[in-house]
């Protein structure tokens, strides 16, 4: 017999696995995923909604039977699988994430021809005034990034100040890095209008096509039972993968009509690469201590350098964020990068391109290479001076361009939940690379001319560095893009998905572009202006 | 013994950021063979993608012995008007690697 059960209104976290067969619900807004989106949501939308429903797959803690749900069934070779990099459990990736902060720069959302497929539909003024509530969620308080005052606050040299070309701007970082359930679930625990429902999936939607309302949302757990949540709004915040996996299997359901009409569902998929295409020679560290990091009551600040945007204009490059990380001669050394492109290319049977400099590093640096060969085989270091200061490694990040071509399809397998599984198509196109080193030789002519150091363009190690050294932020952006019509987008600047009333969208999946800092600030930021609009047009008095 | 010349390039040489930066420091390390191969590298590229001989390019410039200011002043120039020379990726001002050059003929 189907157990049919009707709950109003309760006032705790409800263990989802342990539902009935059947649940159904009713409230007036249902946010599905309880990440840093959902989380935010929940506490903008407590006191303006009578009833709240909050669905996340995962629990409290770790548990391996939702993980195990984020496993794609094939990516490119680089890009991380997210059943690695995301945690499925309330909180999302905030329990794992590291907590380094930036806003976007008001160029970043603008149309730039150089750019294919920028600009968003939204204006960084639109958005700015919800940095500083964004910083106070982010732990990083309400004080800003303006270089200027930290660095008088800290007591720093902006070795920036007064170029034209080259800027210091701020990261901030929360100690120890806030864990959004932790920190902003007691809204959650406590409220007596808000549900939450863990260890449940979403599976399914029922869209009304005739008045455009999505009328219902369903939600199983890992033994089949299923709760059944209609709503007056939808919002989904299941990251910036899960959002668009979703969002394929109900366009499936429902011939596209759920923000595909433009097949845009799952593309411009976008990263935040990492190479380390540069180094910054430098006699001592001190002098760069704004760039290093300094702790200030429960964070810590520090410098990295960008381009002017003025300058990112003009000369139609990308920008890119390039920190400091003070190095040792054994980790600047090229003949340890060689030694590895040599051995990976006789293992091969290839020659490699620039075989003879390679050969020439080797020779050169023969002790540094005898020096990482003892610590990899005999855990022991040869020479003292290894680990003499040589200069700074710059892991840049850098903005990918938004290509349709990189993009999350649904496979032929399926999950435990009976979900197609991913894939995800990727790729670092050469005009990007381009980019970044036209970026890297504009800093490097500035940081000469400011008499701060010298720069070092690994272009040598460019098989590395775009290669097996290619490092992942773990952002991912853009898959259900926010647009100014469906033709090229899934939502529109209030994350509605086109063709539905009441379905809205959270998270980074929405961002049009993604960038050169790090994305959780900004989602955060976007997420309470999505709780203004949502309250502005919905709410009750 | 050493030449004057030899001596005013090298009075010169250390007015140079890449050497207090990275050069010398790397030659106070064991490996002191170190900076002289740098040296040479940088003759290299200068004779490999330059015109000028690095003197005719330092006299062109009225770059003249000793004058750390005047040599500081050119290389902020030649950056800023994007007149580098790559060694081994390092980005140097046509300057500074000019008188390296001059230095690296020099010492061999
Ligand atoms: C190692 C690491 C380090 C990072 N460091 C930084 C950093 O320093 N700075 C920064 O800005 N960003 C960082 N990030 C990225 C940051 O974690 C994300 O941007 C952020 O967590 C995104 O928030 P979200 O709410 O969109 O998604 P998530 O936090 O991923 O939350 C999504 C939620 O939805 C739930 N869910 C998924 N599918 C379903 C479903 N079908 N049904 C119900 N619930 C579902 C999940 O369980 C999860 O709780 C890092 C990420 C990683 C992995």
């Amino acid at each position: 017999m189907i157990l049919l059960l009707l709950i109003w209104v309760v006032f705790m976290i409800i263990d989802g696995l342990k539902i009935g067969e059947e649940v159904k619900t009713e409230c007036e807004l249902c946010i599905v995923g309880g990440g840093v989106a959902g989380i935010v949501l929940a506490n903008e939308l407590s006191s303006a909604f009578s009833s709240i429903v909050v669905i996340e797959s995962g629990s409290q803690d770790y548990n391996a039977q939702a993980q195990e749900l984020y496993e794609a069934e094939s990516q490119h070779e680089q890009i991380p699988n997210p059943l690695y990099s995301r945690l499925r459990m309330l909180g999302g990736s905030s329990n794992h994430w590291e907590n380094n902060t930036s806003p976007f720069s008001p160029l970043d959302f603008e149309k730039r021809d150089w750019i294919k497929n920028s600009g968003w539909p939204l204006g960084f003024e639109e958005l700015s005034d919800y940095y500083k509530k964004a910083g106070w969620y982010c732990g990083v308080g309400d004080d800003g990034y303006d270089q200027n005052y930290w660095s008088k606050k800290l007591e720093k040299n902006d070795l920036a100040a007064g170029s034209q070309v080259l800027k210091t701007q701020i990261s901030k970082y929360a100690v120890p890095p806030v864990r959004f359930f932790q920190q902003h679930g007691d809204v959650l625990i406590n409220s007596n209008n808000i549900t939450v429902y863990t260890g449940l999936n979403l599976v399914d939607i029922i869209y009304n096509k005739n008045n455009k309302d999505v009328e219902l949302a369903k939600a199983i757990n890992t033994g089949g039972n299923e709760l059944s949540v209609s709503a007056k709004i939808f919002i989904f915040c299941l990251g910036g993968i899960e959002n668009a996996r979703m969002m394929l299997v109900f366009n499936d359901k429902y011939d596209n009509q759920l923000g595909n009409q433009g097949d845009s569902v799952g593309r411009y998929f976008m990263e935040h690469p990492t190479p380390r295409a540069a180094q910054l020679l430098a006699d001592s560290p001190e002098r760069y201590s704004f760039y290093l990091g300094e702790e200030t009551g429960d964070k810590l600040v520090a410098g990295y350098f960008s381009l002017e945007e003025s300058v990112v204009r003009s000369e139609q490059t990308t920008n890119l964020r390039m920190p400091l990380h003070p190095s040792t001669e054994y980790m600047l050394s090229d003949g340890i990068s060689s030694y590895h492109i040599l051995s990976d290319a006789i293992a091969k049977g290839d020659v490699p391109e620039n075989f003879g400099q390679h050969l020439l590093n080797l020779t050169a640096d023969i002790d540094l290479v005898a020096e990482a060969v003892s610590r990899k085989k005999f855990q022991k270091s040869l020479f003292d001076y290894s680990k003499n200061f040589a200069g700074f490694q710059m892991p840049m990040m850098m903005e990918q361009t938004p290509h349709r071509d990189n993009r999350i399809r649904l496979g032929s397998k399926k999950d435990k939940m009976g979900i197609s599984k991913l894939k995800i198509d990727w790729e670092l196109k050469e005009s990007d690379k381009a980019m970044v080193w036209k970026t890297l030789e504009l800093a490097a002519n500035e940081i000469g001319a400011l008499d701060i150091g010298r720069m070092r363009l690994l272009y040598e190690r460019a098989s590395r560095i775009w290669g097996d050294q290619l490092g992942f932020s773990q952002h991912h952006m853009g898959t259900t893009r926010m647009a100014e019509n469906p033709d090229n987008g899934v939502v529109d600047k209030y994350h509605r998905v086109f063709g539905t009333n009441n379905l809205f969208m959270g998270g980074s999946s929405v961002f049009s572009t993604g960038g050169h800092v790090a994305p959780t600030l900004t989602i955060v930021a976007m997420t309470i202006r999505l709780a203004d609009y949502i309250k502005r047009e919905y709410a009750h008095d | 013994m050493i030449d004057l010349k030899k001596r005013q390039l090298i009075k010169m040489a250390a007015a140079l950021p890449l050497f207090n930066a990275a050069l010398v420091s790397r030659a106070h390390t064991e490996k002191s063979d170190f900076s002289v191969s740098e040296i040479n590298k940088v003759l290299d590229a200068w004779l490999k993608t330059m015109s000028l001989t690095p003197q005719d390019y330092l006299a062109n410039r009225s770059v003249l012995p000793g004058s750390a200011d005047k040599i500081r002043e050119m290389s902020v120039e030649d950056f800023r008007s994007g007149k580098t020379l790559h060694v081994n990726g390092v980005v140097l001002s046509c300057t500074e690697a000019a008188l390296i050059a001059e230095l690296a003929s020099a010492l061999s």
